[in-house]
């Protein structure tokens, strides 16, 4: 596999003419066609029965946008390490919209694909009597704020996204937006909410902790 | 709109799946901050990052921000393990 090339050479064999570039993308292909596999191993087995034309097809479009983007690579990390970046967020991107084609925004309240946060880390045990009154309250203050504090449109991303766990690039493409926008108005939301909590007198940490108990 | 709203509080939803959605949102809330990196910004400096991190530095003190977003930000924490991933298989060729 000829992954030899230092970042100089990558740059100026792709804005090459003829037999250099030609190379140049041949070993590209080659190469994301090695690591994509890998990549996407946990979201897309090899058995699928469309394992090898999704991985084709990403590395097609990953190498489009590569040469789209090529003048913007500024040598911070290793051009190879760059367009492994671009192919996993194309690949991951299409997977998480196949996965979630399916599913109602509307009816993601109910929904089952709910992930976890990677920061969980709070393991809820059954609770005594007394702590299930408090974490009852709980539940019920949380509720009222997001009513008293979210716009309607807040509401639903957050309850989608943040609560429901429907990634941000789905319901973006859904809502006709992008996962910037909604990542800022999620941060927004959750801003007002954690200072609502501070002026009622909590910490999140302190409420988090009755699930603790 | 408001009937969206309404299944927020929908009573049909067991009070174990609600306190459990509660937990979630208030672990981000504890860890919300205000100023934090958008998606694009992490997207910008993930290669960086990850290659430190293979490199066994300290990211989390080199890069706080983008440590900050991917434990908010699942799609992005996801990317982030998809390179790491591949960065591993290299080096073990």
């Amino acid at each position: 596999m000829q992954n030899t090339r230092d970042n100089e050479t990558w740059l100026s064999d792709l804005r090459a003419e003829g037999a250099r570039k030609e190379a140049a993308l041949k070993d590209l292909h080659a190469i994301l066609l090695r690591i994509l596999p890998v990549a996407l191993s946990r979201w897309l087995p090899r058995t699928s029965s469309h394992f090898e034309t999704f991985i084709e097809d990403t590395a097609q479009e990953t190498i489009l946008r590569v040469m789209d983007k090529l003048d913007s690579f500024q040598g911070r990390s290793k051009f190879t390490t760059w367009v492994y970046k671009i192919a996993v967020n194309i690949g991951l991107g299409e997977l998480r919209l196949r996965k979630w084609k399916e599913v109602s925004l509307d009816g993601l309240e109910e929904s089952e694909h709910a992930d976890k946060m990677p920061s969980e880390r709070f393991a809820a045990e059954a609770p005594t009597p007394e702590g299930t009154l408090e974490r009852k309250s709980v539940v019920e203050m949380v509720e009222r704020l997001m009513m008293e504090e979210l716009t309607p449109y807040q509401l639903k991303v957050m309850n989608a996204v943040a609560v429901q766990g429907a990634p941000l690039g789905v319901v973006a493409e859904r809502l006709g937006s992008n996962r910037n926008a909604l990542y800022k108005l999620i941060h927004d939301a959750r801003l007002r909410l954690k200072n609502r909590l501070e002026r009622e007198g909590f910490s999140a940490a302190d409420l988090l902790a009755v699930f603790s108990e | 709109m408001l009937r969206k709203i309404k299944n927020w509080f929908n009573p049909k939803k067991t009070s174990d799946k609600k306190a459990e959605m509660t937990m979630q949102l208030l672990q981000m809330l504890d860890i919300t901050h205000d100023d934090e990196l958008s998606c694009g910004e992490v997207n910008d400096l993930i290669d960086q990052y990850v290659e430190l991190k293979q490199r066994g530095a300290n990211v989390e003190s080199l890069m706080p921000l983008v440590k900050h977003h991917l434990d908010l930000c699942r799609e992005c924490f996801d990317e982030y393990e998809a390179l790491m991933a591949v960065l591993e298989f290299e080096e073990a060729l």
